[in-house]
């Protein structure tokens, strides 16, 4: 991992319990950590942000689940019984995360996003630090420069993308996301890479559509990805754009210039 | 499937309880899919107390309710001119656990907990300026953040990061 706050420094290593014998079940049971501003209380709109992250991954195992399984069946040309079942697992926990996900405008107000963000900037392109910055007994002394945290930086829709074989346009927008990948843990990019070769080599799209009941889960799918992108599209709107003049705002100027290509 | 591919899935049916702590944290299992195998790790062994503390006296407001170090603009001066933080880096070479065949291995839930803490300092470290510059005038932007990150800070979170 780069040395520098990471996607999961700041989320999903970052929770605690109120209650262990409650764990994740129940989101006011989340507490934060660590935080910058006000997070340690946990009505905070910092620590509504980031747990809002925690409570939409911990559906990712019927996810992870649904995956492994998808693969295998397609692998092994099993009936589409088989693959339904496997769909249906992602379906549920796509339905799950996406209600999670629309509780960030209750759990976090988006007028609050500018404060606690001045401490989740990058330290690439940015006015704040035109040469990177100096890491003492490092790289020789020469600056070096990272990339800010961001909800971009989690495995789930990059999950999705690599099993249902989305394809990306070349523009400067999917050239950022690739360079999102390094900023992932390991295990996450290695399972990711692994999900994309053997969708890849199995050919789960064109397995899927080849029956009607599967294309119509596939395509299901496919819309939660779509949803789950509109909604994080809306986010970055409500809760930066509109609220900044900082002019480095590159990231979502592009999201906005690829939207317009489309 | 290669050798490559063979490794990320070598764990994803295994039950996150019964796994060891040199294994990384974000292990991909059936079980926690995305999420840690284990509750972050909040505890640190005693060397890393002044850590603890000076990251506990960082924020805004504290878990107490009080002004931390960043509502007065403390923290850069409390890492630069006192003795507050030690240069731990090579504490994290103690972090160790046993393999299981009469030799250690890094013990990367410790590790991951200490890299969190240390980015949340080194970013606040690095941002504290701009902080004061935008909470007193916004309308002056963010300024220049810290230009260079100490070796008590950068040695750590260096190392952690590599593990």
């Amino acid at each position: 991992m780069p040395p520098f706050m990471s996607y999961v420094a700041y989320s999903t290593y970052n929770y605690r319990f109120a209650d262990p014998s409650i764990g994740t079940s129940q989101y006011s049971n989340l507490r934060l950590v660590r935080a910058f501003e006000h997070g340690l209380d946990p009505l905070s709109s910092e620590a509504g942000f980031v747990l809002t992250h925690v409570d939409m991954v911990k559906h990712s195992p019927s996810l992870v689940k649904g995956v492994v399984d998808t693969l295998t069946a397609v692998s092994t040309r099993a009936n589409p019984s088989e693959i339904s079942s496997a769909f249906h697992h992602m379906l549920d926990a796509m339905q799950l995360i996406e209600t999670s996900m629309e509780t960030m405008w209750a759990n976090s107000r988006p007028k609050d996003y500018i404060q606690y963000r001045t401490f989740i900037f990058g330290i690439t392109n940015q006015s704040m630090f035109p040469h990177g910055v100096v890491y003492e007994g490092q790289n020789n002394g020469e600056p070096m420069s990272f990339r800010g945290e961001s909800g971009a930086n989690d495995s789930i829709i990059p999950l999705l993308d690599n099993l249902l074989q989305i394809p990306m346009p070349q523009n400067p927008l999917t050239s950022i996301l690739k360079d999102f990948r390094s900023y992932r843990p390991k295990p996450h990019r290695e399972f990711l890479e692994f999900v994309g070769a053997r969708a890849e080599a199995t050919g789960v799209r064109e397995y899927c559509c080849k029956d009607a009941g599967t294309a119509v889960l596939y395509l299901r799918l496919l819309e939660h990805v779509r949803s789950f992108r509109w909604r994080h599209w809306l986010f970055a709107r409500e809760y930066i754009i509109r609220r900044t003049s900082h002019p480095t705002v590159s990231f979502l100027v592009r999201i906005r210039g690829a939207m317009e290509q489309c | 499937m290669d050798q490559h591919h063979v490794a990320a899935l070598k764990h994803v049916d295994d039950d996150p309880t019964t796994m060891p702590r040199s294994l990384d944290p974000f292990t991909v299992t059936t079980s926690n899919g995305f999420m840690p195998l284990q509750t972050p790790q909040t505890q640190l062994p005693k060397a890393f107390d002044p850590l603890i503390r000076l990251v506990e006296r960082m924020p805004i407001v504290k878990e107490d309710g009080s002004p931390g170090l960043l509502a007065s603009y403390q923290l850069g001066p409390t890492i630069d001119l006192s003795d507050a933080l030690p240069d731990l880096t090579d504490e994290i070479d103690k972090l160790v656990v046993a393999d299981g065949e009469g030799g250690n291995k890094p013990d990367l839930v410790a590790a991951t907990a200490i890299f969190r803490d240390y980015a949340f300092l080194a970013s606040a470290y690095l941002l504290e300026p701009c902080w004061e510059r935008w909470s007193k005038d916004s309308q002056q932007g963010y300024g220049l953040g810290r230009q260079v990150l100490p070796r008590n800070l950068a040695g750590p979170l260096c190392k952690t990061a590599k593990l």
